[in-house]
């Protein structure tokens, strides 16, 4: 019963626009004084959640990422990108696709990599006559692989607050990653041959040349980042603090970059960073309220109670991440589910590494339904479209997404073979 | 009530000039980070006081920041229901998610401050080398809060003042 009025209490907080790293806290402070326990607490919480060198990631790569977006690198890659596979069938939609895929290797988030690539690509994919809803739609789910492909803000966050290693993590989003972005360019070639657009001239040798020496450092930037990390020779906070100083390096030496532009960039990251952290933040009071209350113990031994197959659990888990992420915002759901859903996990012998991707992969699907899905705001805004289009176009994308969260459960070697076999 | 928009001005520029310091702070802890990889793999001589100085300035950015991201209206939450700007009823719901930011924020200064007290007058550092006292970590708590406190008061004010809050400055979600 009480588990019941405290998450209706939740969700009457979230509905009346309640800030979500606000509702959490707010209600965590309420739950603590009815039962009498010292409200010092709190502060030390959110000291406590702030106070860490891992959670560095998070600021580090987004002032990467948007130095590198400031500094046009979007164009550069697509450009370079479509001078190899413009040709092949349905070649702008591939070409967006594999820009998605390069970008995410050095972004964290989706909605920068939707926003970076899409701002190129749009304008790119109408001229050329492919039909609104199919443009608008890949590249809200394309840029949702730049929370898979490593590096991964949602990764850093599951690792920090489950205490996973974020490297392993990283390791792990690989290979689903890659087969979600080959799915999406065999869609992007079967779907142009039922009467989309016809392919562009293919490009000759010099132009391919000068298009992809202005995307090699770019690519370089990534290789360097996820090698450092996956050598063990830096964190993932330090390779991104380092990633951030070369990005700026490779921007000013190219001259894209100058000091307004520097300026909206860091200012930029540090509202992106706030909104992210003040969540993390209050998710800490409220996860340790709730603890008090035994809440996740209730809802494991419930859930244990009832379903004794790892299967049934996970499809349970599947069912609700899918209705949560209708309503929930992407991180809000990581950081009021994972919590409550983690001391299962051991229970039913399920690796939390799989769990984090699988997770994740549900957020992406999470970021391109409606009503609250923020990839297709984003794309919405990019390319001045009505909602509509955007979301008619997201829908089999997000159905290949549905797909493969099924898939990973019956192939879960997709997940663990590469971090367990290359260490 | 021309006292009540000199404070809301007050507290706009006070959040715009703490964020600005919140996001030159994170600035700056990337060039500590580079620094600290720099001095290990090419002089051999790795930093005592990057990892801990990078996490002081953290927790400072993080909470300095949260007055600022508000006065941008840039805190996430979930936008389903009161979607109608300017309606009374969206009116009344946003100066009640206020009055809940305030109350959080009123608690949090109340116990920060008994915290950072104690640790004041106790002169505890943290146990690292560099032995920082705490006063100067713990402040951040209150500080931030304490901003964040005004700085609703503020947006309330500009709620029912038919002052429109400024746009989101930029939506780079994760």
């Amino acid at each position: 019963m009480e588990t019941f009025l405290i998450i209706g209490s939740l969700i009457a907080l979230l509905m009346l626009r309640v800030p979500v790293g606000f509702a959490m806290g707010a209600l965590g402070t309420v739950l603590l004084a009815m039962k009498g326990l010292p409200l010092v607490a709190i502060p030390q919480r959110l000291f406590g959640s702030m106070d860490s060198f891992e959670l560095l990631a998070v600021p580090m790569f987004l002032l990467m990422s948007n130095v590198l977006l400031k500094g046009g690198v979007g164009r550069d890659l697509f450009s370079a990108v479509q001078a190899w596979v413009g040709h092949w069938p349905g070649g702008l939609g591939v070409a967006t696709i594999m820009s998605c895929t390069l970008f995410s290797a050095i972004s964290g988030s989706s909605v920068a990599t939707a926003a970076t690539i899409g701002t190129v690509a749009i304008p790119e994919m109408k001229k050329r006559g492919y039909d609104e809803p199919f443009t608008l739609g890949q590249l809200a789910a394309g840029g949702t692989l730049g929370i898979l492909i490593p590096p991964s803000i949602p990764l850093i966050i599951y690792g920090v607050i489950t205490e996973t290693s974020i490297p392993t993590l990283f390791k792990a989003g690989i290979g689903p990653g890659l087969l979600l972005a080959t799915i999406f360019i065999i869609y992007a070639m079967v779907y142009s041959r039922m009467g989309a657009a016809a392919p562009i001239a293919k490009a000759d040798w010099s132009e391919r040349a000068h298009a992809t020496f202005y995307a090699l450092p770019t690519v370089i930037l990534a290789v360097a980042i996820i090698g450092s990390i996956y050598a063990g020779i830096a964190t993932p906070s330090e390779s991104a603090g380092v990633g951030f100083v070369l990005a700026m390096i490779i921007t000013f030496a190219m001259g894209r970059m100058d000091w307004a532009k520097l300026k909206k960039a860091v200012e930029d990251s540090l509202i992106t960073t706030a909104m992210i952290f003040i969540i993390i933040a209050g998710a800490k009071v409220f996860s340790y309220a709730i603890t008090l209350y035994l809440i996740p113990q209730t809802i494991s031994a419930f859930l244990l109670a009832n379903i004794s197959n790892p299967s049934l659990f996970i499809l349970a888990v599947g069912c609700v991440l899918l209705i949560v992420g209708f309503f929930l915002e992407s991180l809000s759901m990581m950081l009021i589910m994972v919590p409550v859903l983690f001391p299962a996990l051991e229970a039913m012998n399920i690796d939390p590494v799989w769990f984090g991707i699988f997770f994740v992969v549900l957020i992406e699907t999470a970021l391109i339904t409606p009503p609250v899905g923020l990839n297709l705001f984003i794309i919405q805004a990019v390319g001045k479209a009505r909602l509509e289009s955007v979301v008619k176009g997201a829908m089999p994308f997000a159905l290949m997404m549905l797909g493969t969260a099924v898939l990973l459960w019956f192939w879960k070697d997709l997940v663990l073979y590469i971090p367990y076999h290359f260490r | 009530m021309s006292s009540l928009l000199g404070f809301v001005r007050l507290m706009d520029g006070i959040s715009e000039i703490a964020g600005k310091i919140a996001a030159w702070m994170f600035f700056a802890v990337g060039i500590f980070v580079f620094f600290e990889v720099f001095m290990r793999y090419v002089m051999n001589a790795p930093t005592i006081w990057v990892d801990e100085v990078s996490r002081i300035f953290q927790v400072w950015a993080a909470f300095l920041s949260i007055s600022y991201v508000l006065k941008h209206r840039a805190h996430i939450l979930i936008d389903i229901a009161f979607r109608r700007p300017g309606s009374p009823s969206r009116k009344v719901v946003d100066t009640f998610a206020m009055c809940v930011i305030v109350f959080f924020c009123v608690v949090v200064v109340k116990y920060g401050l008994d915290m950072w007290w104690k640790s004041t007058i106790l002169g505890h550092t943290t146990d690292s080398f560099l032995a920082v006292p705490k006063t100067f970590i713990q402040s951040a708590i209150w500080v931030g809060f304490g901003l964040m406190a005004l700085q609703s008061i503020a947006e309330i004010i500009k709620i029912w003042a038919g002052l429109e809050p400024v746009e989101a400055a930029g939506m780079m979600g994760h």
